[in-house]
């Protein structure tokens, strides 16, 4: 994203950048003019005389002709052998200090100096092949005399291959050897850079591509092509024809339509063009002309191919290009302006290129694209590790932001998971409440409204009254003796009940005694299960006193590993038993005036169902005991 | 004997003086509804038992209790709970209450109360002796959370006076622990073999040391409120 005051600094440069470019593709000429040396104008070999033996044919003695002789344009479809021999005149110092220098023979050549063969190798196997590479041999002073003397060219080339002999210099050593090695700088030294320097930058973008084939798929195709590219431009080195013509020439061509096809794509991506349809043309055009160049006769290669196949891609780059170049301008960032830059200066370097293989311009013209296409590459690997570097930048923000969010995200969920216990606390708060609400509702106030009713009709007496609020009293006792702060096991509840009631009995000259064992120590009940324990046990002291009139009761519990066949399941888990024990009379011996109406007993009974617990009641002469056996259930 | 009492509610002053009015012995010498009143009243009347409800208007009646025990360390200080009141009634021993009982009890218990603490027995029931139990617990524990079967301090308590381990001796805290279940002192005196006495002893002992434990704190943040 641009930010305020790069647009119109980006697109200054792009203006300032597309003008260099452009201005770049006179590099060529300008360099051609550096390379054709005016020092070395009175060196170069004057018209030659010039003899063809086309193949299969014998020698046919031809006419007087200056060089460069071009054969596609002096004689199309010739192929054979064509001796070019210039006469030049030495004198004896001279003879000590000579050398040819030719930029460019094609496709091979053998060279005759009066009349005896040059050896063209300094070692290893005389070149079978020569493209487009220049050719600088000594000549021993032994081989030449004072005076006239013969130079011959024996030029042998293929039909329609492009054969034919540049513009040639018979001079001084030295000067000759600096021209030639500057030629030879362009043609093989920097040749050889631009191609290396095209695979190895091309490696990172086909390493992306490949951890992130969507991510970085318009990197791939840059790589792709990049790699493609340098690979193939290496054919310019070979000195011998490494397969049949028929083959190599249709490879040749084929591979730089590809790679360029590559490039296309990716201008078009980059520029945020995503055009399929404009792609898989693009493939299927590439894979048909590649099919046309294989299937070209030979002979007519070098003439039909511009046409079929370097033309039709020169246009379709110049769409592209000028896609990518419009998109730089609708929206200028530095980036873009630096890789426009990159591809403007392709153009020259193409053009010049697709008209040389056309056989327009200088014959011993050197091809630039290959030179100059590396420029564009270090420019995509600047704009790519700028891309790299923001993209490290905005990673290391976003997991700033990331880790923001997180502990955002975190504090969220505990405030949720918070609120949802609170809210389960509260949902527990409110049933507690309102069994608490039921229970009061039930105990005090059925007993308020009673006392209340009584009240109204005038009916009851003031100790009734008294009885009735304490017993209201009581009732809200038992409810906090079960379930109030602090009282968690049964044992706590029963202790506070006995507590409670303790010196209202010792009161009344009842003792009490409180008994439990370890493990019933642990006990828990729910809530309202401990209510009706509770409620049972208050209702068997209740009788204890009031029916067994006795003097002494024991409230135990106690737990034991009780086989309960009377239960469902009967298993041997632990079966608790509260116990409420009296030395009262018995209920058989109640007299008459404290017998009870049998309610109280009933009502237990009813709250023992309620616990699934068993209760029974033992009497006899020496006291009651009541045991309420608690199932594992219950718990 | 004289006594102050603290209430705030016109019902509950008309019923304690009542209740009081029933004893000749009794002599109610200044009635307060509210804490400022109170606190007047500890700093200039004569008294020898704090009848102390703890939700005043202004302020907690444990601050009332505090200054009291500052001032006149040898008076008894009774606060009137209402149920299920473990907590303040907790942190009121902590702040140096030596007795409490419920408002609802009768006038006969009104009076045992206070004649029990006049001859230096500290009632102590299973609510209350857990209730500390648990604070102690929680103390020795801090800063882990409280279990879920201890009401935590009163805020007021951990505002002003969070008391130290106040450092019960075993045998106390196998009173209190007996007491937690349900036992009278006379069966701890009688589970524990000693006498009936030396459980009360004990018992008294508790209130002292629970009281002492928060006292440098209390009298630190009584300084710091202008009351000492």
């Amino acid at each position: 994203m641009l930010y305020r005051g790069t647009r119109p600094f980006a697109f200054g440069l792009l203006i300032v950048l597309s003008a260099l470019a452009l201005a770049a593709g006179a590099i060529p000429s300008v360099a051609m003019r550096i390379l054709a040396r005016r020092d070395l104008l009175i060196w170069e070999l004057p018209s030659a005389r010039l003899s063809l033996q086309p193949d299969g044919l014998a020698w046919q003695d031809g006419t007087t002709i200056s060089l460069p002789d071009a054969w596609d344009r002096s004689r199309p479809a010739f192929g054979g052998k064509a001796r070019y021999t210039f006469t030049v005149t030495l004198s004896p110092a001279e003879a000590n200090d000579r050398a040819l220098y030719i930029p460019r023979v094609s496709n091979s050549c053998v060279i005759l100096i009066n009349g005896k063969a040059l050896s063209l190798a300094d070692n290893g196997p005389i070149p079978t092949w020569r493209w487009n590479r220049p050719l600088y041999r000594l000549v021993p002073a032994d081989m030449l005399r004072p005076g006239q003397n013969e130079i011959t060219v024996e030029v042998n080339g293929l039909r329609n291959s492009r054969a034919g002999l540049s513009e040639s210099y018979f001079g001084p050593r030295d000067l000759l050897y600096s021209a030639y090695r500057l030629r030879s700088f362009f043609q093989i030294e920097l040749l050889w850079v631009a191609n290396v320097s095209a695979i190895v930058l091309a490696i990172p973008l086909l390493f992306s591509w490949i951890r992130d084939r969507q991510g970085s798929r318009t990197y791939g195709l840059f790589g792709a092509g990049s790699m493609l590219f340098g690979i193939r431009n290496f054919h310019g080195f070979a000195n011998f024809l490494p397969m049949p013509v028929e083959i190599w020439w249709p490879l040749v061509s084929a591979s730089l339509g590809w790679s360029l096809v590559f490039m296309y794509s990716f201008l078009l991506r980059i520029s945020g063009h995503f055009w399929p349809r404009f792609e898989r043309a693009l493939v299927v055009f590439a894979g048909l002309g590649s099919i046309l160049l294989f299937i070209t006769p030979t002979v007519r290669f070098m003439s039909w191919s511009p046409w079929i196949w370097y033309l039709p891609l020169l246009l379709t780059g110049l769409f592209c290009v000028g896609a990518f170049t419009r998109q730089a301008f609708a929206n200028p960032t530095p980036q873009s302006a630096v890789l426009l830059f990159g591809i403007l200066a392709q153009i020259g370097p193409a053009v010049h290129d697709v008209l040389w293989i056309a056989g327009i311009g200088s014959f011993s013209s050197i091809l630039w694209m290959a030179l100059s296409y590396p420029l564009t590459l270090i420019l995509m690997s600047v704009v790519l590790a700028d891309d790299m570097a923001k993209t490290r930048a905005a990673l290391g923000s976003m997991n700033s932001v990331l880790e923001t969010r997180v502990a955002e995200a975190r504090r969220d969920l505990e405030w949720v998971y918070e609120s949802r216990r609170a809210a389960e606390r509260d949902a527990a708060g409110m049933e507690e409440r309102l069994r608490l609400m039921r229970d009061m509702h039930d105990g005090v106030g059925t007993r308020l409204s009673l006392l209340l009713s009584g009240l109204a009709r005038s009916e009851i007496s003031h100790s009734e009254v008294e009885n009735a609020v304490r017993a209201s009293l009581d009732e809200l006792h038992l409810l906090l003796d079960a379930r109030g702060p602090g009282t968690t096991t049964l044992v706590d509840a029963l202790g506070n009940l006995r507590y409670r009631l303790g010196p209202r009995l010792s009161a009344i000259g009842v003792e009490t005694r409180w008994e439990f064992d370890a493990t019933a120590e642990a006990l828990v009940l729910s809530a309202e299960a401990t209510l009706n324990v509770l409620r049972i046990v208050q209702e068997c002291i209740s009788n204890a006193v009031r029916h067994g009139q006795a003097r002494l009761i024991t409230l135990s519990v106690a737990s034991s590993m009780a086989k309960a066949p009377e239960r469902a399941g009967g298993d041997n888990s632990m079966l608790f038993e509260v116990r409420v024990a009296d030395n009262g009379v018995g209920l058989g011996n109640a007299s008459a005036a404290t017998r009870g109406g049998g309610h109280g007993t009933a009502n237990i009974h009813a709250r023992a169902d309620a616990l699934e617990a068993t209760f029974t009641l033992t009497s006899s002469e020496s006291g009651t005991v009541a045991l309420l056996r608690l199932p594992p259930s219950s718990r | 004997m004289k006594i102050l009492v603290v209430e705030d509610d016109p019902y509950w002053q008309q019923a304690i003086k009542g209740i009081l009015s029933k004893y000749p012995d009794y002599q109610l010498v200044a009635l307060c509804g509210d804490l400022q009143k109170a606190l007047r009243s500890i700093a200039t009347l004569e008294f020898d038992l704090l009848i102390v409800d703890l939700g005043l208007p202004d302020g907690s009646g444990i601050d009332a209790i505090r200054v009291a025990r500052q001032r006149r360390p040898d008076v008894d200080i009774l606060v009137a709970s209402v149920f299920a009141d473990e907590g303040n009634v907790v942190a009121a021993i902590f702040a140096g209450a030596t007795g409490y009982l419920l408002k609802e009890s009768d006038p006969e218990h009104w009076r045992a109360s206070i004649e029990e603490l006049r001859a230096g027995h500290s009632p102590i029931d299973p609510r209350v002796a857990r209730h500390i139990l648990g604070t102690i617990q929680n103390m020795r524990h801090s800063p882990a959370p409280a279990s879920k079967d201890v009401t935590p301090l009163p805020s007021s308590l951990h505002k002003v006076a969070r008391p130290g381990d106040p450092r019960l001796s075993q045998r106390e805290l196998e009173v209190l622990q007996l007491v937690a279940k349900g036992f009278t002192l006379v069966e701890v005196a009688r589970l524990l073999e000693v006498s009936a006495h030396t459980a009360r002893t004990h018992a008294k002992a508790i209130y002292r040391k629970l009281e002492v434990s928060s006292r440098g704190e209390a009298v630190f943040e009584a300084s710091q409120i202008g009351l000492i």
